[in-house]
């Protein structure tokens, strides 16, 4: 065994390293613009440092870049979503208002904190700044069909886990 | 292409055996099932790959070739199991952005007025089946009509506490 053939770990390691200090600088230095313009800005950072490496250790094997790509894009997406959850997750909300009190909530406690029509109105909010959705009036319809396609998708992976009926 | 392939293989195989699984018998802690199973499975399975490229004759060349190889396919297919985890809670639960997008879809060009969304979205559906879920998680136990953080739940929350923190960020939902 050699330490030689770890020679895709440091590159790997320094691109998702770059990604995430990338994305805390931006989102700390410009909280106003919000979380997912750092989260794209660390991504692109962090692809470019990624191709800068391969480009230097270009004489491996192909199919171990291929890897570390599919590594980074991985660990890309596990990290937006690990970021979405504090942004979004409605149980990561609840424990958060339930650890404030030692005692506990009941149901109309928690309810008073954080309830159906948050939730609604903060979707409602992303949707619209997204671009996903447009307003007229009072009513609401779709612009933009990609976060269908994605329900369509989750719909059959709910089907097929038994999860849901299509 | 070994690395990659091999990779994709030990995922695939590890899904496999979860929808196997959640056919058979869903169970209660879905979260830590999943990610258990899937760390297990790809572990194993490379553990016994490795055996079989190392014991048989001549099937060394169709295996990853060195242990560093070996090492990237089973980061790559964690790394994909990963990103499988993180998509599952939408899998799992209704995701309110998704009910919400296939509402207004549903209402075409003309869309659909605000106030229905509050109407077919409750409490119920929205916050209290979540809190079902963070009793069946082992985060919060029902104490009289009091839900309470387990150790896990403090837990849970002190990272997120953190991270955010860090990131210098308010709360979410």
């Amino acid at each position: 065994m050699t330490l030689a053939t770890f020679w895709w770990l440091p590159l790997i390691a320094v691109a998702c390293g770059s990604q995430i200090v990338i994305q805390i600088a931006l989102v700390r230095r410009f909280p106003s613009r919000g979380l997912y313009p750092s989260i794209l800005a660390g991504f692109i950072g962090g692809l470019a440092v990624l191709l800068i490496l391969t480009g230097i250790w270009f004489h491996r094997p192909i199919a171990q870049h291929i890897a570390n790509l599919g590594i980074y894009l991985c660990f890309s997406y596990t990290y937006f979503h690990w970021n979405n959850m504090g942004e979004t997750a409605r149980r990561i909300r609840l424990v958060i208002e339930i650890f404030d009190h030692i005692t506990g909530l009941s149901r109309p406690e928690i309810l008073s904190r954080y309830n159906s029509r948050e939730v609604i109105d903060r979707r409602i909010h992303r949707l619209l700044k997204s671009g996903q959705i447009r307003t007229h009036g009072t009513r609401l319809s779709l612009w933009n069909p990609s976060v269908l396609l994605m329900s369509t998708v989750i719909a059959w992976l709910k089907w097929t886990l038994r999860e849901s009926e299509l | 292409m070994l690395v990659p392939a091999f990779g994709l293989l030990l995922f695939l195989f590890a899904f496999a055996l979860h929808w196997a699984w959640w056919r058979w018998r869903r169970p209660q802690a879905t979260a830590t099932s999943l990610i258990v199973l899937l760390v297990i499975t790809v572990v194993a399975t490379s553990g016994a790959l490795m055996t079989i490229a190392n014991t048989i004759p001549g099937a060394a060349p169709f295996f990853p070739a060195e242990i560093g190889e070996w090492c990237q396919t089973i980061v790559l297919a964690l790394a994909i199991s990963a990103s499988y985890v993180m998509t599952y809670p939408a899998v799992e639960v209704d995701s309110p952005t998704l009910v919400m997008i296939r509402l207004i879809a549903n209402g075409g060009a003309e869309g659909i007025e605000t106030s229905s969304l509050y109407q077919s979205l409750s409490d119920d559906f929205l916050v209290m089946a979540r809190v079902k879920d963070l009793c069946n998680e082992g985060m919060v136990f029902q104490e009289g009509n009091r839900f309470v953080l387990t150790g896990r739940g403090k837990r849970l929350a002190l990272v997120f506490f953190a991270w955010r923190k860090l990131l210098g960020l308010g709360w979410g939902g």
